[in-house]
């Protein structure tokens, strides 16, 4: 053993550990352990290399529960297999592994028939994500009341606001998760669905909205004003009244998801 | 860290999100302390964090770690310890501590908490890591000894040599894990005695308590089951001579409800009593 260096070893152990019997090093590691109780020397190397396996699939399947229920056991395991051997994890915290997982779906397409489980998983990550963000203080309603017509106005949304759209109805099918089901998933997943996530009192809700809110809520986030964003929006959907723009206003009130507002004064 | 004159029993649990629903109504409970996963907070400002500052208003809390990687050869991830120290000063534990080992490298993190050989290199390392974090956090912390499926046959020194002399060069205690002894005795067949009576009692800042499993060719650290009497019988061992150790029960698979846990933490004051006299562990106060 003083032959090798703990660099050394650990990257011996590393490699055995993610490689298994095909890895170059595993010889080598045979060599300079003893395995324990009754073990036999792979016995001992595949307890650790089974448990990198377990804890990152665990973790895999901890975040992303409706891509696991919508393929079902068999098919999400070959999937986090593969993904594990292809993505090493690189951070220290469990939980925040699988963050390349959505793209992962994307990329390797398993399912033609669902095609749906690259934005599910991102919307998971999403979800997880604002699990984990502290509350925002909100603008006071009489900040509010105090806007006038004549000056340009533009909000800055809260840190535990997202804003998540899809060409597939990934939030009927994550509501479902969990609940027992053969085969495809039993909801109609083939149509948009635009979302807005937010936390209130520390409770996370979930509101669905339509199309051109949704465009002029994306344009507020980024900064717009409230006048180019609704100009954009109406522009892109002629359906969207005055009745529609008041009402959206109300929600984003209600909702508490603006943490500023930038009042400038019109010249 | 306590105030008494005298020691009483200081019993604690794992605090696990299983228990958020029970300990959100903030019930009256025999445990004395809770033991929290620091990474399952840190990186959090969410539920988890809440609730560890809720259980705070009523308890001393001690934060354990899985991910700092004292053995690793590649140096300490200064982003883990920002992040850990912020939550030190927010949480202000009676104790941080993890473990003596290493979890994976950085571009392969392997999520474990993974032997070593005990060698002078091994030693130089740790000690230079000890330093770091101490120097960071700007406290003492305390290293656990872990449960291994495999050893070294020629290193120079035991693992309860590697892991006093650690303590004594570095300045950190050890959190002694009675049943990751009792296991190792059993995998890697020494005497479990000889390991307990050469740590020095000075040195031992905590105790863990757990359950492993009997996987038929080695015992395997599981958390997942009642303390084994084995175990009870070496902590008994040393509970008599180091009375104000802080004990705790790790129950991380397979977790029972609360008031399950809570009788886990009664056996162990029954021995800290058979050794020390009784005492009303629910009406004496602990100043930590």
């Amino acid at each position: 053993m003083d032959r090798l260096t703990l660099k050394d070893y650990q990257q011996l152990f590393s490699q055995a550990a993610l490689e298994g019997d095909q890895s170059e090093s595993y010889p080598r590691l045979l060599e300079t352990l003893t395995p324990g109780g009754t073990l036999t020397g792979p016995d001992a190397i595949g307890v650790y290399a089974n448990g990198v396996t377990i804890r990152l699939t665990e973790a895999l399947g901890e975040t992303f529960e409706a891509v696991w229920w919508v393929c079902g056991d068999e098919d999400f395991f070959a999937l986090t297999k593969h993904f594990i051997q292809a993505q090493p994890s690189t951070t220290y915290n469990l939980s925040k592994y699988g963050k390349e997982f959505p793209e992962f779906l994307d990329e390797v397409s398993p399912f033609p028939d669902l095609p749906f489980l690259g934005d599910l998983a991102r919307y998971e990550w999403l979800f997880k994500e604002l699990f984990h963000t502290g509350q925002h203080e909100s603008v006071s309603p009489d900040s509010i009341q105090s806007l006038t017509e004549d000056a340009t106005i533009r909000f800055r949304f809260g840190h535990a606001v997202r804003l998540f759209a899809s060409r597939y109805a990934i939030y009927d099918l994550w509501k479902l998760r969990g609940t027992a089901h053969e085969g495809k998933p039993p909801v109609e997943w083939d149509h948009p669905q635009f979302l807005l996530l937010y936390k209130k009192n520390r409770q996370i809700y979930i509101n669905e909205v339509g199309e051109a809110e949704f465009s002029v809520l994306n344009a507020l986030g980024e900064g717009q004003s409230i006048e180019t964003a609704l100009h954009s929006a109406t522009e892109a959907h002629p359906i969207f009244s005055q009745e529609h723009i008041s009402q959206l206003f109300q929600m984003v009130f209600h909702t508490g998801i603006i943490q500023h507002i930038e009042i400038t004064p019109s010249s | 860290m306590t105030n008494s004159p005298s020691p009483h029993p200081m019993i604690g649990v794992g605090l696990r999100p299983t228990h958020y629903p029970y300990l959100h109504e903030r019930p009256k409970t025999s445990v004395r302390w809770f033991e929290a996963l620091s990474e399952n907070y840190m990186d959090s400002e969410g539920r988890p964090l809440e609730m560890l500052e809720s259980i705070r208003q009523d308890y001393p809390v001690a934060l354990h770690g899985v991910s700092l990687s004292i053995v690793s050869s590649e140096g300490l991830r200064p982003e883990y310890l920002q992040r850990l120290k912020r939550l030190v000063d927010r949480i202000q534990p009676f104790i941080v501590s993890d473990h003596l080992c290493w979890t994976g490298l950085q571009d392969a993190n392997l999520h474990d908490l993974l032997p070593f050989p005990f060698t002078d290199d091994a030693r130089q390392t740790i000690l230079n890591n000890i330093d770091t974090v101490q120097n960071s956090l700007g406290r003492q912390i305390l290293l656990e000894n872990v449960s291994t499926y495999l050893s070294f046959p020629e290193c120079p020194y035991t693992e309860w040599e590697f892991l006093t002399l650690i303590a004594q060069e570095s300045g950190c205690q050890i959190l002694l894990d009675v049943n990751n002894l009792y296991v190792n005795s059993q995998n890697h067949h020494f005497d479990p005695l000889t390991y307990l009576d050469a740590v020095p009692t000075e040195l031992i800042g905590q105790v863990h308590l757990a359950g492993y499993s009997d996987m038929g060719s080695y015992l395997f650290d599981t958390h997942s089951k009642p303390v084994y009497p084995e175990v009870w019988q070496l902590f008994s061992h040393v509970i008599a001579r180091a009375p104000e150790v802080p004990v705790l029960i790790e129950w991380d698979d397979d977790i029972p409800e609360f008031p399950r846990l809570e009788e886990e933490a009664k056996k162990a004051t029954h021995i800290w009593e058979s050794h020390h006299g009784s005492t009303d562990a629910q009406r004496l106060s602990t100043t930590v």
